[in-house]
């Protein structure tokens, strides 16, 4: 059985094994290997219809970032603090991917997985570590809408509160691939959220 | 051997009864389909030119292809499953989903189906976009006239799974102003303008180009599209329809359903250029 995936396991004494899931693993392997956050099934009780929409929405966006990550650590065009943070992002965005599907789990659906979408980039997308920075901050940008928008509707308290933690967390990843960019590493008081229609055209663009 | 069907029980089972409007409908549709489909009129008998094989509608131009032989009865896959159950002369049963043919199978009715091939759906509208349907939010505003298949065909089975995980049913719904028994009908009604628009297989909508405008839906709320196929239990030539089986899954037959825009089983490994590729040098 893969051990999960975690932070302390890619940066401290399994650094070895962590960086080879990173490295060699396809956007199925990472997610297997990343650490199953779950949402409390006692607290979470019924998760309607609108919320569940907006959820598998979010998904989507996880599975595009994870996709994405994975094939930015394994172009090996990005060094040090930006390998870094690409890596460490892609381990966040497999934990956000695996509670969000826990949701749609406790309503007794399948989630969307990485073998059910083909991505696509941008021609180029990975020819320099500034493209895939680049890209980073795009997508990352677009995480950050559809959150904030998702945010604000999501009626389930359990799920909304853990959808404004992962706002927070797009958010640092958002700031910190501005700033490899060379770009302020935020702009906007108030960001603006992505509807539901938005986000879904947005991610549109990266799916084949 | 099973005795030798009258012509009566011919007509009866072969072909699924429809309406004389929508016979005409299907037929401009399928000289539509056919006009650029490369399919021989006079193709070349094969070996399984003896058996029937019954098979989604979504499957009516890509099958002949594969092989020309056999004769096919293509409607909707429940259509075909209750023909089947009521002893209808089938050898092969070709599903769009795994459902039907899982059943058959639980009845004793078929062999083990396999699955062949994965499908996705998509939104078309009349080339002219009447409605200014840009996605499959602008399927709610009022006014807009929806055409679906019914929620017993598969591709209706699909559309509501797609509705509900949108949380768009009850607005999409509202619009719609006809239910077909087949995605076909569903793509006719479209392409000849008769609705705004309608949800079909992105295969279907590849058979009618020029005549309609095709609007993804969004990849998060795609249903899993798979088909499944089995040989009739009571089918008198089982190596024959085993046969066919084995060439749809076959590395020819499964080329054939990508060169019609159907998809792998499995998900290939895409490969991401990382650096660009260099132009051949000039010799």
């Amino acid at each position: 059985m893969l051990e999960p995936l975690t932070r302390r396991r890619l940066f401290g004494s399994g650094a070895r094994g962590g960086a080879a899931v990173l490295l060699g693993g396809s956007a199925a392997g990472v997610l297997a290997a990343t650490a199953h956050a779950t949402p409390p099934a006692a607290a979470l009780g019924a998760v309607g219809a609108a919320d569940l929409a907006y959820v598998r929405m979010l998904i989507g966006a996880e599975l595009l970032l994870v996709d994405f990550y994975t094939e930015a650590v394994a172009s090996k065009r990005l060094r040090g603090r930006s390998l870094a943070d690409a890596r460490l992002a892609l381990i966040n965005e497999g934990e956000h991917y695996n509670y969000l599907a826990a949701v749609v789990g406790s309503t007794g659906a399948a989630a969307l997985t990485a073998a059910d979408v083909n991505f696509t980039y941008p021609n180029g997308a990975f020819f320099t570590a500034a493209s895939v920075t680049k890209l980073a901050g795009t997508l990352e940008q677009l995480a950050l809408g559809a959150y904030l928008g998702a945010a604000g509707n999501i009626a389930n308290p359990v799920v909304a509160a853990a959808v404004t933690q992962i706002t927070a967390n797009e958010a640092q990843h958002l700031a910190a691939f501005s700033l490899r960019a060379g770009q302020p590493a935020y702009h906007d008081a108030f960001p603006d959220p992505l509807t539901i229609e938005e986000a879904s055209d947005a991610l549109a663009a990266y799916t084949s | 051997m099973r005795s030798p069907r009258t012509r009566a029980e011919r007509r009866r089972i072969e072909l699924p009864r429809r309406r004389p409007r929508r016979l005409a409908l299907a037929a401009s549709l399928a000289a539509l389909a056919f006009a650029g489909s490369g399919i021989a009129a006079t193709a070349p008998a094969s070996a399984l030119s003896g058996i029937t094989v019954y098979a989604a509608a979504s499957l009516t131009n890509v099958f002949p292809a594969i092989d020309p032989g056999p004769k096919y009865s293509f409607a909707g896959s429940n259509t075909l499953a209750a023909q089947i159950t009521l002893g209808a002369p089938a050898d092969v049963f070709a599903s769009a989903n795994t459902a039907i043919p899982a059943q058959l199978y639980a009845k004793g009715l078929v062999e083990q189906p396999v699955n062949f091939t994965r499908n996705t759906l998509v939104i078309v509208v009349p080339k002219a976009n009447p409605a200014g349907i840009k996605s499959i939010y602008d399927l709610t505003k009022p006014g807009v006239s929806i055409d679906i298949a019914n929620s017993g065909v598969p591709v209706g089975s699909y559309t509501l799974q797609i509705l509900n995980q949108m949380n768009l049913a009850k607005g999409v719904l509202a619009n719609v102003v006809s239910q077909e028994t087949d995605v076909r009908f569903v793509l006719s009604k479209v392409a000849l303008g008769q609705v705004d628009a309608g949800f079909v297989y992105s295969t279907d909508a590849q058979t009618v180009p020029g005549q309609v405008t095709v609007i993804p839906v969004p990849a998060w709320a795609q249903p899993k599209v798979t088909y499944a196929m089995a040989v009739v239990k009571n089918s008198p030539n089982q190596a024959a329809a085993q046969a066919f089986i084995n060439e749809v899954l076959s590395k020819a037959g499964q080329a054939k359903l990508l060169s019609y825009g159907f998809l792998p089983l499995t998900k290939p490994k895409e490969t991401i250029a990382t650096k660009p590729s260099k132009p051949k040098k000039k010799k």
